[in-house]
């Protein structure tokens, strides 16, 4: 019995990181086209995603069978409900580089809009969280997870002081609007792929420590070092994070 | 049956007893003296420091446990692991084995029950047991429920006739039995004797009931049958149950005790033994590495 959960769950585990790979790929496809118009890795984007839905339903199949042929327990029942859950947000997160790579086609074929560093910044973020996501998966690092969960602000502060600056420009530059809003759109969708990376990374937290950290994070960071804060913004209280 | 020296086992060390019968049965039970929690359940059974031997070997260490009122509490781990004999020093079964002694107090609503005052078939009258195998006498159904009653001098036909039908009710069993009632108990299929003997412990008003595998010889829908008794027994009961079968405490049990090696390894909650036990053992035990 031990045996062939082991195998059912090491074999999941390995297509979830399969599927993973993909959608790491897709992500960092789209953003070449978004960023650099490179419209056939935008592309390769579209015509790749049924990949992924496919691989969604295989993993979910696989995932409920274990449910009801094995009734995994402890470790092995935070594993199966940590990668059906992150087969969801892998998938969505997939289907969130198609609508980037979609905005890319309609934005590489107008002027460059005037946002570029902090677009790049939010999508190097961006990207980073999901990679550093999947590695925490691998590694079962809860640690690594909660710094992915951390830098979560970073896209969500970029986005709105964009949205603010794009509001400002579109006064200013009616003739750009409908350029604009397609930016926006497509910064929307990698703001949730960002969100989509936190969930991953809160699926891992409870697949290696067995607590369910959702809406609480603060509560289990503090159980963990005492005071509750990210240890980058301990530092910085402190004066010791180097600027 | 050995006689232990206290003086040689020190004051918290002291022998079976079960042939002392004095008058006194074991006081009222006794209140719990606060609740920190409004909704927490009262102690029933405090298990502290409990060793045990049979003869040389011994069997428990340093046992350290709680149950609470109203509540299901699994005993769970591998053959010989000491689960079981747990169970038998609550109503104090293994007085009847020779070369057991004990160190350790078990507590009933905090009397001490291994206590040279406590008369052992008060207790056992408090402390219901049921096996492993259903053991029916061979007497009718009737006769059968009304045993424990009429042993305790209860003769009176519309009171143990009360008795058997509200025992048999609490014990799902009456709809399957009520028009067979002079029948042979022998006759019923292993799950309805099962019943029979759940019934048979209720009619003695038990405080605790203390199960042994009661599930371990049944098929899957008998074996549903006495599960939901016992979700249906809390309400009213204290339950310990001893099990093999791991799917059978998550779905059952309120809180799950991993015992190994005669050590209790881990205690706690259901939910979080089977989902984040906290001791490697309990995990690899509960995930099926074990060993």
């Amino acid at each position: 019995m031990s045996k062939q959960i082991e195998e059912d769950l090491d074999q999941v585990l390995k297509q979830i990181l399969h599927i993973g790979g993909i959608v790491e790929e897709a992500v960092d496809k789209s953003l070449r086209a978004l960023l650099s118009g490179d419209l056939e890795a935008g592309a390769e984007v579209i015509e790749g995603d049924h990949v992924v839905d496919d691989l969604e339903l295989e993993v979910e199949e696989k995932c409920l069978d274990i449910l009801a042929l094995r009734q995994p327990v402890a470790s092995d029942l935070r594993l199966v409900t940590a990668v059906m859950k992150i087969n969801s947000d892998l998938e969505r997160i997939g289907d969130l580089a198609v609508n980037i790579a979609e905005r890319s086609e309609v934005l590489a074929a107008v002027e460059t809009l005037p946002f570029r560093p902090d677009v790049s910044r939010m999508a190097a973020v961006s990207k980073r969280m999901v990679k550093q996501g999947l590695d925490a998966l691998v590694r079962r690092d809860a640690k690594l997870a909660l710094r992915v969960w951390d830098m979560d602000v970073e896209p969500d502060r970029l986005y709105r002081e964009i949205l603010g600056e794009a509001s400002a420009f579109m006064q200013t530059n009616v003739n750009r609007i409908g350029d604009t809003l397609h930016l926006l759109g497509a910064l929307r969708n990698l703001e949730r792929i960002a969100d989509h990376a936190t969930n991953i990374a809160e699926d891992v937290i409870y697949m290696v420590e067995g607590e369910i950290v959702r809406h609480r994070v603060e509560e289990h960071r503090r159980r963990q070092n005492g005071h509750g804060l990210p240890d980058f913004r301990a530092d910085a209280a402190e004066g010791t994070l180097d600027a | 049956m050995q006689m232990t020296d206290d003086s040689t086992l020190g004051d918290r060390t002291r022998g079976v007893r079960a042939d002392v019968r004095v008058s006194t049965g074991l006081p009222p039970a006794a209140k719990t003296p606060e609740q920190p929690v409004p909704s927490a359940r009262a102690e029933r059974i405090r298990i502290d420091k409990l060793n045990l031997w049979y003869g040389d070997n011994q069997a428990l260490f340093d046992i350290d446990m709680v149950v609470h009122e109203r509540s299901v509490t699994a005993l769970i781990g591998p053959s010989g692991c000491g689960k079981s004999t747990l169970l038998r020093t609550i109503n104090r079964m293994n007085d009847l084995v020779d070369g057991v002694r004990i160190s350790g107090e078990v507590r009933l609503d905090d009397e001490d029950i291994y206590h040279r005052d406590v008369e052992v078939e008060i207790l056992r009258r408090r402390v219901g047991m049921v096996f492993q195998k259903s053991n029916p006498f061979p007497k009718s159904i009737f006769e059968n429920v009304a045993y424990g009653p009429r042993i305790q001098g209860l003769n009176d036909r519309t009171a143990l006739e009360e008795i058997v039908e509200s025992s048999l009710e609490r014990a799902a069993l009456w709809d399957e039995v009520k028009d067979r009632l002079d029948q042979s108990a022998l006759g019923l299929s292993g799950g309805q004797q099962q019943r029979l003997c759940i019934a048979r412990s209720l009619a003695t008003n038990p405080e605790v009931l203390l199960m042994d595998e009661p599930a371990s010889a049944l098929d899957p829908l008998s074996t549903g049958k006495i599960e939901d008794l016992i979700h249906d027994l809390k309400s009213r009961y204290t339950i310990v149950i001893v099990t093999h079968n791991m799917q059978q405490a998550a779905r059952v049990s309120d809180r799950t005790g991993f015992f190994l090696n005669g050590v209790l390894v881990e205690e706690g909650p259901t939910d979080r033994i089977f989902t984040n036990p906290q001791h490697k053992d309990t995990e690899d035990y509960v995930t099926g590495r074990f060993g």
